[in-house]
């Protein structure tokens, strides 16, 4: 550990913090102003951007928005040879990977069985991975709103319209920031060209193809977005894609920006600022101890340095630009929220070390979590806490002067373990057959944790992997002899697509039931919900609830690795 | 089996998938309406 590490720590913060007001305003001013944005989409989707939607209206307009695109996206996909701006020949990847990857662009997971440079065209890149990463991001925004408005709403039923909603979300916040995020990445050094691959011969005498692209502006909206899948292979640990510590440290500030800044919008919207602290702080506090553990794990040695008679920290996997203390915080930052992008391998973290990202995803992405997605998700986990606060106390449980009842509980207890139960489904089924042992690289509770991190990462939306896990065989680099493993491709197709839509439906059912229900005043017997002590409840639920469901998979995973020395 | 189905049935199969997927989710919003 070092005094440059734990400052870059503590910078990441602050900074974080001090914006989260800012953007949490702005997000506010967006989504509760009319103005021409609003007549835009009008014109674009018709009257279908006219009328107030309910929560099942609402729905269904995401799910035939989304469905239209997973259909857009697996045809793009799949005509990869009749591409412009194809420099290298590229053939379409085969039918399970591409309905894979279409599953995972359309959800903002990012999962890539596959390596962008030698997979995808750069028409594919920008029309299809790029577009999808604004809109898959525009959709959890919209949703995130539509909820807040259930839970700001006057005995109204509506959640406001998702046309317009999608509209405001992709001209008034994501394309603007993303074109000065993308010039700013190209003035630090990213490439951005439609150029082809280019050979430079190296000082050994050989020769190097230098793959290519437009990277800066997929980079950018990848991080803003929570998306995470890279242009390249090895992601943001390719210098195109992450030139030094600067970029470094902005774009992990972008991953999380709108994730924190819409905590304060749910403050702003619901009329109380605290009630937005009170989300945020569970959210960083859990994050500052995550990102800790795993600074202090990556800081010794691991079995196989001690094997090799060598000292020091685990810098295996990590870019020395980056060393242990930038690359802990990406590992956290990138899990805590659902982004999934990387700059060192997730693979090579040590057990503790990897056990945190593992963690993290598996309190549901609700510490800041995706965009959108990770605050309709810690709502629910907010009425939970609700819930079991009235229960120990006696009390109705009540939550900005609403009741919440029966069905709000149940509709909460399905959204929480709802995902927990695909992921622990997905691995077991994994696990079980040879079809899924094909995916597995490493032994041992080495091979345990890629199997069990690839069905975590892939229902919970992240895009992360351990790095082993594959449904993609690709002998000659490129996609003429190249197949894909089907049984690992649909079983993780299908976990995002469910993984992203079921918690998402239901926070909209929760958001309607909220709508409907009139508001009581706060009266001396009404439990406050903006205080430390409801924060330190709100975190116990969070973890409660991963931890009774997890605990033995992490066990046999990599807590098992990181309690022997032996080497897997 | 599951690695020998080519392309074009491949497809099919991808289609039928997803829209099995999305059917299921809207069947999701008919039966949460009861809860």
């Amino acid at each position: 550990m070092t005094v440059a590490g734990w400052a870059t720590i503590v910078a990441f913060v602050a900074v974080l913090t001090a914006t989260t007001p800012l953007i949490g305003a702005y997000l506010e001013r967006v989504y509760t102003t009319e103005g021409r944005v609003d007549r835009l989409a009008v014109r674009i989707f018709g009257q279908a951007a006219r009328r107030e939607q309910s929560w099942q209206s609402y729905a269904r307009s995401v799910l035939v928005f989304s469905a239209l695109f997973f259909g857009l996206l697996y045809l793009i996909l799949r005509t990869q040879t009749l591409h412009p701006w194809n420099p290298t020949g590229l053939g379409s990847p085969p039918w399970d990977l591409s309905f894979n990857t279409a599953a995972s662009f359309v959800t903002n997971t990012n999962w890539q069985y596959y390596g962008g440079e030698t997979t995808m065209t750069y028409f594919t890149q920008m029309a299809g991975l790029t577009v999808q990463n604004f809109v898959s991001a525009a959709v959890g925004i919209a949703v995130a709103i539509a909820v807040i408005r259930g839970f700001a709403a006057h005995s109204g039923r509506s959640l406001g319209n998702f046309y317009v909603d999608v509209t405001k979300t992709l001209l008034l916040v994501l394309l603007p920031v993303s074109v000065i995020g993308a010039l700013f990445l190209v003035s630090q050094g990213l490439i951005q060209t439609l150029g082809d691959y280019t050979t430079v011969h190296t000082l050994a005498g050989g020769d190097q193809v230098i793959a290519r692209g437009p990277v800066a502006s997929q980079e950018w909206i990848k991080e803003l977005g929570t998306n995470g899948g890279g242009f390249f292979n090895v992601n943001a640990a390719h210098p195109y894609e992450n030139s030094n510590t600067l970029t470094n440290f902005v774009l992990l500030w972008s991953i999380l920006a709108i994730p924190a800044g819409l905590t304060l919008t749910f403050g702003r919207m619901v009329g109380s600022k605290g009630q937005g602290w009170a989300v945020f702080a569970a959210m960083m506090t859990v994050f500052v101890v995550a990102t800790a553990i795993v600074y202090v794990a990556e800081s010794d040695p691991t079995p196989a340095m001690h094997a090799a008679g060598l000292t020091g920290s685990n810098m295996e996997g990590k870019d020395v630009r980056f060393g242990i203390g930038s690359s802990s915080l990406f590992a956290s930052v990138t899990t805590v929220a659902s982004c999934g992008a990387v700059n060192a391998s997730m693979e090579s973290l040590s057990g503790f070390g990897g056990a945190v990202p593992m963690a993290n995803m598996m309190t549901g992405e609700v510490i800041f979590g995706g965009v959108g997605s990770g605050l309709y998700g810690m709502l629910l986990f907010v009425l939970l806490a609700v819930f079991l606060a009235g229960l120990m106390v006696g009390r109705t449980p009540e939550f900005l002067g609403k009741k919440i009842e029966a069905r709000e509980v149940k509709l909460v207890a399905l959204g929480t373990l709802a995902v927990p139960l695909m992921v622990l489904a997905a691995s077991a089924l994994a696990l079980a057959v040879k079809y899924g042992s094909q995916s597995i690289f490493d032994s041992g509770p080495q091979g345990f944790s890629e199997s069990i991190y690839a069905y975590t990462s892939q229902a919970n939306n992240n895009g992360s992997a351990f790095a082993g896990y594959t449904g993609y065989v690709q002998p000659d680099g490129n996609n003429a002899t190249a197949y894909g493993l089907t049984f690992a491709d649909l079983l993780g197709g299908l976990a995002m697509l469910f993984g992203r839509f079921v918690p998402l439906v239901l926070a909209l059912a929760v958001g309607g039931s909220l709508a409907g229900k009139r508001v009581t005043p706060r009266g001396p017997g009404t439990m406050r919900t903006d205080t430390p002590t409801f924060v330190v409840l709100l975190i116990g639920t969070v973890l409660l609830v991963a931890l009774l469901t997890f605990v033995p998979a992490l066990f046999l995973g990599p807590i098992g690795q990181g309690l022997t020395d032996r080497l897997f | 089996m599951l690695a020998e189905i080519p392309d074009g049935p491949g497809d099919v199969w991808s289609i039928l998938i997803a829209v099995a997927a999305f059917a299921l989710l809207f069947v999701l919003i008919r039966l949460l309406e009861r809860v």
